[in-house]
């Protein structure tokens, strides 16, 4: 009986080593020239493809093999001020052209081809499956944050389940900003501006998960700067928090989570990133904030 | 009537000189403490609006007010 469970014991415990012996490691920092430091007001995965837009008017399509390309917005007026960027299931590029004002971008010639007035304004523009998934202006306490619409039925409305609006605080601040990551077949990470959890959800269904920060500290506004779903219950996180090298707040801390079995990995990131632009279950890509393309792997 | 037009002459200046202090000679960047730079823009404008020659044009004044801290707190929140 002691030897069965010596060796009950010593089987677990080199099965927990060698889960606790994987780590993640950069493996490549490439720097491609195209890249623009303006700001980013939307990212959209598509396929093949990670695409940036920037306040510039400057979208960038960083392919999944690292080549990187960049065309400017055409075909936007002055009072025009593209904010988000989705891609649906049919490979369609969409942003707000103004709050109330959606737009599609040909995404050969970065030509803006279509305009869909939706009279109502909408805040924020992500993409789950052939829907887009948005956040309206003044949303209220106590439902909902995110609908979800085709593009050009814009009335064709669902609520998204899983941000639940706060009650109290600041109604246009960062407690209600509703922000999203990179999705997963039908299920959608998202989280308010200044929160310490986020949900994933397919819209029906939801669960809300503790972002793993206990072991930093996080920038108070915008503790999660991203997050890349791998799986229903796996993902990449980017935490957000001062980088002292910048003087600035920025992702510094990138975590990998498996809950099934649990493995909770991170590595401190120099540079710090701005943005997860792609992510599977064993490799990360993230734009740094000079600019260059970081590949975080999982090893053994 | 003549009160208000010396308050206009005085206020309105310092207004604009706080606005510049305060907001858009920063850099873009968000930087910590960025949305209690939009809320103070945010009151500033306000602080403006209404100073307009008339209704119509304070309440459109107000409702851009709104807009720009709208767009202020996104470029901090969502904006990367």
């Amino acid at each position: 009986m002691q030897i069965a469970l010596f060796s009950v014991t010593l089987f677990l415990s080199l099965a927990i080593g060698r889960v606790n012996a994987a780590e993640l490691r950069v493996t490549n920092v490439a720097r491609p020239a195209a890249i623009p430091a303006a700001m980013i007001v939307g990212r959209a995965v598509c396929s093949d493809s990670t695409w940036l837009l920037t306040d510039s008017h400057q979208l960038t399509e960083v392919r999944n093999d690292g080549q990187v390309s960049q065309r400017a917005v055409t075909g936007v007026t002055a009072t025009d001020r593209l904010w988000g960027l989705a891609c649906l299931s049919d490979g369609t590029l969409w942003t707000m052209v103004e709050f109330q004002t959606l737009g599609r971008i040909d995404n050969r010639t970065g030509r803006l081809q279509e305009r869909i007035d939706l009279h109502v304004d909408r805040m924020t523009l992500y993409a789950v499956g052939d829907r887009l998934l948005y956040q309206t202006r003044r949303p209220v306490p106590g439902l909902a944050a995110l609908m979800t619409s085709p593009a050009r039925r814009p009335y064709a409305i669902k609520t998204w389940a899983g941000l639940v609006v706060p009650r109290g605080g600041n109604p246009d601040g960062s407690t209600r900003m509703a922000v999203c990551g990179i999705a997963v077949d039908a299920l959608a990470p998202c989280w308010f501006g200044s929160a310490r959890q986020f949900t994933i959800s397919d819209g029906m269904v939801s669960r809300t998960i503790d972002a793993p920060l206990q072991s930093m500290s996080a920038d108070g506004e915008t503790p999660i700067r991203d997050v890349a779903l791998t799986s229903s219950t796996a993902y990449w996180l980017l935490a957000g928090g001062r980088d002292g090298e910048r003087g600035r707040t920025s992702g510094v801390r990138l975590f990998r989570v498996r809950e099934n079995p649990s493995q909770n990995l991170f590595i401190d990131l120099k540079p710090s990133a701005r943005i997860i632009l792609s992510a599977s279950d064993t490799r990360c890509v993230l734009l740094t904030v000079d600019g260059g393309l970081m590949e975080v792997v999982v090893t053994p | 009537m003549k009160s208000i037009r010396t308050f206009r002459s005085v206020a309105l200046p310092v207004v604009f000189l706080l606005a510049l202090l305060v907001g858009d000679s920063r850099p873009a960047v968000a930087e910590d403490g960025e949305l209690q730079r939009c809320q103070s823009r945010r009151l500033v404008c306000y602080f403006h609006a209404q100073f307009k020659d008339d209704a119509l044009s304070a309440m459109l004044a107000f409702f851009e007010c709104d807009y720009e801290h709208l767009n202020c707190v996104r470029r901090h929140i969502v904006g990367r």
